[in-house]
């Protein structure tokens, strides 16, 4: 679940344990979990200050934005894993509907399930995993509204999908391929991607690594832009250097092709400096443009046919295990400034 | 713990972000326009997610993606409408619900307002119903509402067996006694 690796590499304090300690476990180690099995959880609350416009008064808003619990075991060479969440009055929003279970959206609650899957170890170092799984696309990061997952719909927060994946980890290779077969948390099934996603990552050097992903899909209407027999691909480069022990900096740049644009490009560059144990500071820059729309009359915009570019100003801090309080700058052209303040504690 | 003093690299980078900021544009996001539309027109349409592709060329919305008819047309002069900014949208609609000729942003022979009143698409044909999210079929609440004969049933059926169980029980502790 990735606590042990947050106390030693992350937390304040981290630094100096030879051994993991009893508060990096699950629960802070009130329950000793059995022999290959792993319970987790997440909770993530966020706190959004949008910055006013002439006439607008500027608004301050706060939900829960992640509640989820997971676990994984492990039998032979076999693993399973799911995660089970819940999240209330998402009618009307984009995001968070991918992975509902229950049909009733509305004001109520709804059940979630982002990942689910049965695996198999094939070799030490070679996973074959079916069920629901992040798209292995660009790099993995938890900024789910960041321009490079939303635009090649490859976020962790809900654009994961049904699909047979491979994941070979060895030497200075990091491979995952997968076959998507669509989402099945989605009806009915014309609105289903189908295709073919994968990152190859090669360790140029112990603190540098460099890669490539690709993704094509088809299907028979966009979920999203209801265009008709829709195929949408994006292909791109990733890079991720750790300058020195304080300075780490993660890129990305990738082509688009959408259904019904012509083609865009998509990127980031963030570097992230650790001002003191535990503490971080990250500046981000990212840039946007999904294509001009191939209708008769259009105009290039910015973000649609023009490049669009934005700005993060980030403070993270892992003040204790199982705890992150993190503060975010957004500016991104032709939207208001957006203020984040985001608390996540994990079991 | 000594805080460590920031370099010069370092200095000129925050310089470098602070004058980024200053150089990108303070604008405008979209929030709840649909229901800006539904207050004015007394309306109250379903599956909102399609609505935003009204405006929008896709459901997650955003700035760079109001490129539809309707919003090109309420982009322009003389409303001349950005993001976030839901009562110059209620005005610029009362502005154009009220010209003189109607306005017909698709061009498709129906009017903007009648499109709206009916919950149809100011730019464009129809709208389709868009996807259902969640398992097919499944429900957190019942889909039935409980039958209340069968309840009763139930109910009595219980009363009677803990009547016999009871009564039982009774005999029982005669005969002991």
């Amino acid at each position: 679940m990735g606590r042990v690796e947050s106390e030693h590499l992350l937390s304040m304090g981290g630094t100096d344990m030879e051994e993991p300690s009893k508060s990096s476990k699950f629960l802070f180690g009130a329950i000793d979990e059995p022999d290959d099995v792993s319970f987790g959880g997440s909770y993530r609350h966020m706190l959004v200050y949008s910055a006013s416009v002439p006439g607008v008064p500027s608004e301050l808003s706060h939900f829960p934005m992640q509640l989820d619990l997971y676990g994984s075991g492990r039998i032979g060479n076999f693993v399973m894993s799911a995660s089970l969440g819940v999240a209330k009055g998402i009618e009307g929003s984009a995001y968070v509907r991918g992975a509902q279970l229950n049909t009733e959206a509305g004001d109520g609650f709804i059940l979630l399930s982002r990942n689910h899957y049965l695996g198999l170890w094939l070799q030490d170092d070679m996973l074959l995993r079916v069920g629901r799984l992040n798209l292995p696309f660009g790099v993995r990061i938890p900024e789910h509204v960041m321009w490079v997952r939303e635009a090649t719909r490859t976020d962790r927060e809900s654009d994961q999908q049904h699909g047979v994946s491979l994941t070979y980890t060895g030497g200075r290779w990091r491979t995952d391929v997968m076959l998507i077969l669509g989402n099945f948390q989605l009806n009915p099934d014309r609105f289903r991607e189908r295709g073919v996603v994968g990152t190859v990552e090669y360790l140029v050097t112990p603190t540098f690594a460099f890669g490539a992903s690709a993704l094509i899909t088809h299907t028979q209407e966009d979920a999203l832009t209801q265009v008709e027999n829709s195929v949408r691909y994006a292909d791109g480069v990733i890079a991720r250097w750790g300058v020195s022990p304080r300075l780490s900096v993660l890129a990305e740049l990738d082509i688009l092709k959408d259904g019904g644009r012509d083609m865009g490009v998509t990127g980031f560059v963030q570097a992230d400096y650790e001002l003191w144990r535990g503490f971080h500071f990250m500046l981000t820059g990212e840039v946007l443009d999904q294509g001009l729309l191939q209708q008769a009359d259009v105009v290039p915009l910015r973000g649609s046919g023009a490049p669009r570019y934005g700005a993060w100003i980030s403070l993270d801090w892992f003040l204790l295990p199982h705890l992150e309080l993190r503060l975010d700058a957004v500016m991104q052209q032709d939207d208001v400034f957006h203020g984040q303040a985001q608390f996540h504690f994990y079991l | 713990m000594q805080r460590p003093r920031l370099s010069h690299p370092f200095r000129v980078a925050l310089a470098a972000a602070c004058a980024a900021s200053a150089w990108l544009t303070s604008a405008h996001a979209t929030p709840d326009y649909p229901l800006v539309i539904d207050a004015m027109l007394g309306t109250s349409c379903p599956q909102p997610l399609s609505r935003c592709l009204i405006c929008h060329v896709t459901a997650r919305g955003g700035q760079g993606t109001a490129e539809q008819p309707f919003a090109k047309k309420l982009r322009g002069s003389p409303y001349n409408l950005k993001g976030n900014e839901p009562r110059a949208l209620s005005a610029a609609l009362d502005q154009l619900f009220n010209l003189p000729v109607p306005s017909d942003s698709d061009d498709d022979g129906e009017s903007d307002f009648d499109e709206l009143e009916r919950c149809g698409n100011p730019s464009g044909e129809d709208l389709g119903v868009g996807p259902e999210y969640g398992c097919d079929g499944a429900h957190l609440a019942p889909r039935v509402a409980p039958d209340g004969a069968l309840g009763a049933l139930a109910l009595g059926v219980t009363g009677m067996l803990v009547h016999v169980a009871r009564r039982r029980g009774a005999r029982g502790k005669k005969r002991a006694a």
